[in-house]
Parts: structure tokens; sequence; C-alpha cells
């Protein structure tokens, strides 16, 4: 198929050109949402479905299926699977299971539990050591080493023990434990609802913050569409 | 189902099968993240490759199921039924072109330039209509919480533009005082929140407390 198209298109040709008035036809398609939720913008959400469902399958049947799946056994068939069939036994077991649940209501079902299950056990494992390793460690270690000792410049003691209680605030907002009755529950209790109070007000700072970057990020993605529009298609119609 | 002494039938019945293996697998490959052993990091590498494999099959399932949804549609003469035919004809379309290199030849990567990437920025650039939307819907909710959100957002948007730099250099040093001070720390408080979500979930997983997989 590249062959084909590298025969057809050169760099910079007749395919580059077509391409860029495809792109600049499809922003429109989009855009035109803005006047109307039309037929046109359905057309165009429709075919981004379905480019990225084709491209996604292509690329998993490629990479996974043939290079892990369909050329070792291939391969191995020659010798009746010996040296693959635990990848066989695999295979049936976990993986064509799981097609099983086409069919609703089917008690074969019950079979695809055991990839689903395969599934899941592993995504819980990468999910534990992710957390730990990737978030709950470095975050710890980032606020643990803030400099809070009155010996360091004033601005930034100030600025290291915002980002301690903020942080310590932002994590207590989210504690949903109902009060004992001693008292120094019921102190322990009132004490960190109120330093969760605090917390709540970092934390709709970080989503103001982040929502501002949102708006730049989608903003620009606009602007650059636009540009595209005004600019790139002309010089394209024009060369 | 009796095969040598064991009643698979009922381990079937009771998701014993299943949970064992959750649980199996889930803890070799977590082990697997924390002990540095020659043999372990075999183990894990097949098992994760097998889960690779799994996780295509679902996938598939997922696009299999798509386009029995998106048939069933074109037989029943649905009213959406032109972008039903769109959308398989495009998937089928995208599928053999991009099927014989896996992504990375020429004809692939026209269709990703011409196609995929202007309709997916086009699509996320719609969305600044949508979050102005909702943000006019937010601040008419009058809290304190709100006002911070509010305060906080129109800083770090001022703050991020060029000319407001040649302006007043304030608006930059306020936004990079709210971005690194009281952001950060709310972000963090909220990492850390998640991350024990994900760690209580993920224990739940492998003590077989939750079962997802057998529902």
């Amino acid at each position: 198929m590249d062959a084909l198209f590298d025969s057809i298109c050169s760099p910079g040709g007749a395919c580059d050109v077509l391409g860029v008035w495809l792109a600049a036809l499809l922003t429109i398609l989009v855009l035109t949402y803005l006047i109307h939720d039309s037929f046109l913008f359905r057309l165009a959400s429709s075919l981004l479905v379905g480019t990225a469902i084709g491209f996604a399958s292509a690329v998993v049947v490629h990479r996974v299926l043939w290079d892990l799946v369909v050329a070792p056994l291939w391969a191995d068939l020659p010798n009746w699977f010996s040296n693959t069939w635990a990848l066989l036994i695999f295979l049936v077991f976990f993986c064509f299971p799981l097609w099983l649940r086409l069919a609703p209501n089917s008690r074969a079902t019950t079979w695809s539990n055991l990839g689903l299950a395969y599934l899941f056990g592993i995504g819980a494992a990468l999910a534990i050591g992710g957390a730990l390793s990737g978030i709950l460690a470095p975050q710890l270690v980032a606020t643990m080493s803030v400099s809070v000792s009155p010996q360091a410049n004033g601005w930034d003691w100030l600025n290291g023990i915002l980002i301690v209680v903020g942080t310590l605030g932002a994590f207590l907002t989210f504690r949903f434990i109902q009060p004992g009755n001693r008292p120094w529950q019921r102190v322990y209790d009132v004490i960190t609802r109120t330093w969760g109070t605090v917390g709540r007000g970092f934390i709709m700072v970080a989503f103001g913050a982040l929502l501002a970057g949102l708006i730049f990020a989608r903003v620009s993605a606009l602007v650059g569409q636009l540009y595209f529009l005004i600019h790139d298609l002309p010089a394209t119609l024009f060369k | 189902m009796i095969l040598w002494g064991i009643n698979f039938g009922v381990l079937f019945r009771r998701q014993i099968l299943s949970v064992a293996i959750a649980i199996g697998v889930g803890v070799v490959v977590l082990l697997g993240q924390f002990i540095s052993n020659a043999t372990l990091d075999n183990i894990v590498g097949t098992l994760l490759g097998g889960g690779a494999i799994v996780a295509a099959f679902a996938l598939l399932l997922g696009l299999a199921n798509v386009i029995l949804f998106h048939t069933k549609r074109i037989v029943k003469r649905d009213a959406q039924m032109p972008f039903s035919i769109l959308i398989l004809a495009s998937a089928l379309i995208v599928f053999l072109i991009v099927l014989p290199s896996g992504g990375t030849g020429s004809a692939s990567l026209w269709v990703l330039r011409y196609i995929y990437q202007p309709l997916e920025t086009s699509f996320l650039a719609l969305l600044v209509f949508f979050i102005a939307t909702a943000v006019y819907r937010a601040l008419r909710v009058r809290t304190w919480e709100m006002a911070l959100f509010a305060l906080s957002a129109v800083v770090v948007l001022i703050g991020s533009a060029p000319f407001m730099q040649i302006i007043s250099p304030w608006f930059s040093a306020a936004r990079e005082w709210i971005v690194n001070v009281p952001a950060l720390a709310g972000a963090r408080g909220i990492l850390l929140g998640a991350a024990l979500g994900i760690i209580a979930t993920g224990l739940r997983l492998l003590t077989g407390i939750d079962r997802p997989y057998s529902e």
C-alpha cells in the first residue's frame, strides 16, 4: 500500500495539495457547529469516529495480533506448535472466550471472565505500582523537601508554609470520617474540618489555574486552525 | 465438568478460578515492580505480554460491538443510517490503508496528517465555546470558592498572554506565584488523595473484595 502511495504521491506534490484541501474542508465542517448542529458537523464527527476506529484496530492487529500471535504460531506450524503450545493454551482460555461476550445472556460468557480477570489483575498491580512510585512517593518527597525554616528568605519561607498547609488542607478536604464521641475526637474533627475548608480554597485555586491552562490550549488550537484556513490554504491555492 | 478430579463447573460458577487468576497474576506483577530478580522479571515480562494480547482481543471485541451496532442501524434503515455507513466505510478504508505498515508508512501518515489531525484539532478548538458556557454557568453560583476559582483563572489567563508582560510585569509574576504556590499545593493534595484512592481500589481488586470481571 505504501509503495503504491509513494509511486503516486511525491512529497509536496498533488497528494499534499489534495490533503491540505481535505483538511480545510474537514475543519470547516467541524466549525459549522458554531452556526448550527447540522448534517455537516455530524458528517465530520462520524468521519472522526470511523478514522479513529480504523487506525486503532489496524495498529493493534499489526503490532499485537500479527507480531505476538499470528507470526509465532505460523512460524511454528511445521513443528505442530511444539514451541508455542503455551501461547495456544493462553489464547484458548483467556482470549477467544472474550468473544463470547457478543452473545448476551449465554452461560458460556462465564468463560470470558478468565480473560477479564487476567486483565484486571495486571491493571490493578500496575496501577498500585504506578500510584506508589509515580505519584505518592514523589509528591510526598516534594512536599517534605519544601523549606519551612525561618532562616530562609522571608518570602520563600511564607511560600513554603503555604504549600505545606495547602497540600495537607487539600488532602483533608477528602476526609469523610464520622467523629467519635470522645472530647479529643471531636476537637480533632473540628481541626481537620477547618483545615479541610482552607484546603478547599487551595483546590479551587488549582482548578482555576488548570481551567486557564485548558482555555489557553484550546484557544491556541482554534487560532491554529483559523490560521491554517486563512494563511496556509490560500498559500497552497496560489502557489 | 470434572477433569483430573477437579470440578471445573463449580469453580466457574462460583468465580473461584477468575478470582484466583486476578489475585495470582496481580500479586506476581506487583512483586515484580518492587523486587529486582531476573527470574521474576522474566515471569512478569511474559505476563505483561499476555496482558497486551488479552487487551488487544478486548479492544477488537469493542470494535466488533461498534460494527454490529452500526450494521443493525443500517439494516433497520434508521434515520442515522448515513452516518453509520460513513463510520463503517471510513473505518474499513483506513484499516486497509494502515494495516500493512502498522501506522508508520507514508499512506498512514497522510491519513493521520490530513484527516485525523485536522478533525481532532478542530473538535478540541470547538471546546473553547463549551468551556466558556460552563464557566459562565459556574460563576453564577456566588460562593467564596467560586470567587477564588474565578480570580485564579483570570489571573493565570491574563498572566499567560504574551502582550501582558509588556503592559505590566505584575500579571506575569502573579501568575507564576499562583501556579507555583497555591495551585501547586491544591493539585498536590488532590494527587495524594487520588493516589491513595488508586492504591485502595487496586488492593480491593487484588484481595478479591471487588470483582468487576465477574459481573
